[in-house]
């Protein structure tokens, strides 16, 4: 068999400084400058691992990045992976949240109204005869807003001063980080953020902050962002779960303060996810562990993002018995049986994460005290399986094959039942005549048993396919969850479609309305990624399962296996 | 119970309870000296205007009409229903004028290729599932092309190798037709795998006449042909899928338009 040797790929081959279109180098000096600054003065440098030390981390995992007065440093709705700390110059943070059109002007996104039942219908003579036709004038207008500064596309807003007018928003000036709890998190941006004047900001890698939080002695960085997310965000978190959905605000604000945002399993970018759903998939003993089936229950663990597996063992290995998405509680139920019964019981099945996950870690102490004080009751129906797989109409092979394809991310997951599909195509050519005569999806994908799960966008809870689109084309829609691309921002750079991990996004070639090849000054032709966008413009919903006559094509939620259990046991 | 169980017996009640009322509706009205026919007549209308209209909603998929699922249960009830209609309308008897047979002609054909169709998108989409790859139809001979040359590309490898006549002569008398196209449709339809075993015992008796290195040649042959059998099922039974519809279909087209010949000439002579 031919063979042929290259050095080991380390974490640090290439530093964050030289990826995607930024090429400066972080010199000894800048290096030093960087230790002096308040972000990282008080950080010791010996806590740190020889092998990854505090100098060493600044070097690769942090870039130093201008940005002119308009440009646009995050979108609300971007997935983050990256954290910033304002060197010199100063931001401004939009506070609307609102849902309006300038602010998704801004933030280079579009809005398509819902078709009348008229303009649907006018689809059948006004759909374009040519495969992909754009409008060149349309991008172009939009393109005027978009920049590009050594290789890397920025949207840019023309008119300060009118969005600070017309926008609730609050100036950010040197020595304030933001971004990192989404960063950390890997949850949505909440905010927008831009350039209020020429700034100079530290981008650092989420698994640089990852590492500094870890060995920093000193804990200023860590507690610095715990405070903030439990100032900004754990209350409402907490209150997600029926336990703690009534207590006082000061029986909220005693709890916090004990409860720890923690981080599992690793990521870069979408490519652990992609390699996840290779060569390890299915491999339980790859995966960071959270708790151990067994163990004494010294926590409760309420998931914030990604995607944990819950897996017992079974002889010499393991099965897969369900999995928790963000939202969802691990380890109450035992708790709350052992204070029932003052005999601890363990965990009843491995925690473990499916590539990442972020939580909310609550001492079980601290739940117990909660109880004893009266300030939460043991309610009724607490026995609910954390272990809920032991599913009828879910096999195990089925189970394990959704959650090692992590296709369990879907909350829009094309399924189809093979045994009723004729193969008829009645879906794919509804998907044509609803886009323009462009299928959006291809009727193919893996299999297991009876059911095919498509290669049709999933419109993922953690959609890593939007991480690192640099115009922000790709996003996420305000209600609804839908994530959609935006034709008019979108420069086809395919960095959506080559994180995917389910080859869900296609990159096609453009066309004007004479069927010509839209090509660039240098004859290579104009890209655009397209997928699937759930049919959010037309009346009725997505038309492929409108279309479907033999009951054969569902879109799933699987958040939960209720749907997909309802599906199959029809 | 399972939904589906559920709604096939809702369906088919519905269909006989429809049938027996319309049965004892016609006996009524003809003691009553009425004239049930021409009414069933039209009763038969309106139910071939709408079983046409089930085209009409595929083609309009991007209107908020229905599921077409829903559509489809209709269509398969309403569908049944007709046949009882048919048999009222016509006083079970065979009609007499060139329109009236024309019609009656084409009213069974498209009954009888819809209950074809019926069973056959019941009966082929779990075979699908069971034997082969899931492969997209159009894209079979793409399949097949590929599978030829890793055909080609072992027997010719053997050959330079270690020249082996007789794996030539394997392939251009037994295979070299097999792998140029989809073969053995009708065979596939009917579930034989004949045709598989034949070529596959074809190989196993040359292999007396191999030496090691070419006997792992034809076990790769061998494989390319289960491969090839494979798509060729997938071929033919999604082919299956599809030319039902090219009966049934224009043929509604035509029954459409005899029906309304039949309309008019049926109130054209009627008399009052």
């Amino acid at each position: 068999m031919n063979q042929s040797s290259m050095d080991r790929p380390r974490r640090w081959d290439m530093p964050f400084s030289q990826e995607a279109g930024h090429d400066s180098v972080l010199t000894d000096a800048d290096i030093d400058s960087l230790l002096a600054n308040d972000a990282f003065s008080r950080i010791d440098p010996a806590g740190f691992k020889r092998s990854v030390p505090l100098r060493e981390i600044l070097r690769n995992d942090v870039r130093i990045v201008d940005f002119e007065q308009g440009d646009v440093i995050v979108r609300q709705g971007d997935w983050g992976s990256s954290a910033f700390f304002v060197l010199s110059g100063a931001v401004r943070v939009e506070l609307d949240r609102g849902d309006d059109a300038s602010s998704d002007l801004i933030q280079g996104r579009q809005k398509k109204p819902r078709k009348t039942f008229f303009r649907s219908l006018a689809q059948l003579w006004q759909n374009n005869h040519h495969a992909e036709f754009r409008n060149p004038d349309a991008k172009q207008s939009v393109s005027g807003n978009l920049r590009s500064v050594g290789g890397v596309t920025r949207v840019y807003i023309s008119d300060v001063s009118a969005v600070i007018e017309q926008h609730k928003t609050a100036r950010m000036d040197a020595g304030h980080w933001f971004g990192e709890l989404a960063a950390l998190g890997r949850t949505p941006r909440v905010a927008t953020v831009f350039a209020d004047e020429t700034s100079t900001l530290l981008e650092i890698r989420w698994q640089g902050l990852r590492d500094i939080l870890r060995f920093d002695r000193d804990q200023g960085l860590k507690k610095y962002i715990e405070d903030v997310f439990r100032e900004r965000a754990m209350a409402s978190l907490l209150r997600t779960e029926r336990l703690f959905a009534d207590i006082s605000d000061q029986e909220m604000a005693d709890l916090m303060p004990h409860c720890r945002l923690e981080t599992f399993g690793e990521y870069d970018t979408a490519k652990p996810f992609r390699e996840l759903s290779g060569e390890n998939a299915g491999s339980v003993k790859n995966e960071p562990l959270i708790a151990e089936q067994g163990d004494y229950p010294n926590a409760v663990f309420l998931i914030r993002s990604g995607v944990a597996r819950l897996s017992q063992k079974h002889h010499a290995g393991r099965h897969t018995v369900g999995y928790l998405n963000p939202g969802r509680v691990f380890g109450l139920r035992e708790v709350l049986q052992g204070f029932r019964s003052g005999r601890s019981t363990g965990y009843e099945a491995r925690l473990s994460a499916i590539g990442y996950l972020n939580a909310v870690v609550i001492p079980a102490s601290i739940v117990e005290d909660l109880l004893r004080s009266g300030a939460i009751s043991d309610p009724e129906d607490s026995c609910r399986p954390a272990v809920h797989a032991t599913h009828d109409a879910v096999d195990e092979n089925l189970l394990n094959f959704l959650v090692d394809g992590k296709y369990v991310q879907g909350t829009e997951t094309m399924v189809i039942d093979m045994d009723r599909c004729t193969r008829c195509d009645d879906c794919v050519r509804a998907c044509a005549t609803t886009h323009d005569n462009n299928p959006r999806f291809i009727r193919h994908g893996p299999v297991s048993g009876r059911h095919m799960v498509a290669n049709a966008c999933m419109h993922c809870l953690d959609p890593v396919c939007m991480i690192e689109c640099p115009t922000g084309a790709i996003h996420r829609e305000t209600l609804g969850g839908l994530v959609l691309i935006n034709d008019q921002t979108c420069i086809g750079c395919a960095q959506c479609a080559s994180n995917c991990p389910f080859d869900a996004i296609r990159m096609v070639e453009t066309r004007n309305a004479s069927g010509a090849i839209l090509v660039d000054s240098k004859n290579a032709p104009i890209l655009e990624a397209t997928k699937c966008d759930l049919c959010h413009d037309q009346p009725g919903g997505p038309a492929c399962q409108r279309a479907c006559p033999h009951d054969a094509l569902e879109r799933i939620d699987l958040q939960s296996l209720s749907e997909l259990e309802g599906v199959i046991a029809r | 119970m399972t939904h589906f169980v559920r709604r096939r017996i809702t369906g088919l009640t519905l269909v006989v309870v429809l049938s027996l009322l319309l049965t004892a509706a016609t006996r009524l009205m003809e003691d009553n000296l009425l004239r049930p026919r021409t009414w069933l007549g039209w009763v038969l209308v309106v139910i071939v205007l709408f079983l046409a209209s089930y085209r009409l909603r595929k083609q309009l998929a991007m209107l908020p009409l229905g599921a077409s699922a829903a559509w489809l249960q209709c269509h398969i009830y309403v569908g049944l229903l007709s046949a009882p209609v048919f048999l009222l309308h016509t006083g079970a008897r065979w009609p007499g004028g060139g329109i009236e047979v024309v019609t009656a002609v084409l009213f069974l054909t498209v009954f009888c290729t819809g209950i074809l169709g019926l069973f056959l998108t019941r009966m082929i989409p779990p075979r699908l599932t069971d034997r082969g790859e899931e492969v997209i139809r159009e894209r079979i001979p793409v399949f097949i092309r590929i599978l030829r040359e890793e055909a080609e590309a072992s027997v010719a490898g053997a050959k330079n190798a270690a020249p082996s006549e007789v794996l030539s002569d394997v392939y251009l008398n037994h295979l070299h037709s097999f792998f140029q196209r989809p073969k053995n449709f009708v065979s596939h339809v009917f579930h034989s795998t004949k045709p598989r075993t034949a070529l596959l015992n074809a190989l196993d008796d040359t292999r007396r006449f191999l030496n090691t290195q070419h006997e792992q040649t034809m076990e790769q042959l061998a494989a390319c042909v289960r491969r090839k059998d494979d798509l060729d099922y997938q071929y033919a039974m999604q082919s299956l899928l599809k030319y039902w519809l090219f009966l049934h279909v224009p043929l509604t087209w035509g029954l459409v338009v005899f029906t309304c010949s039949h309309v008019v000439t049926a109130m054209a002579f009627t008399s009052r």
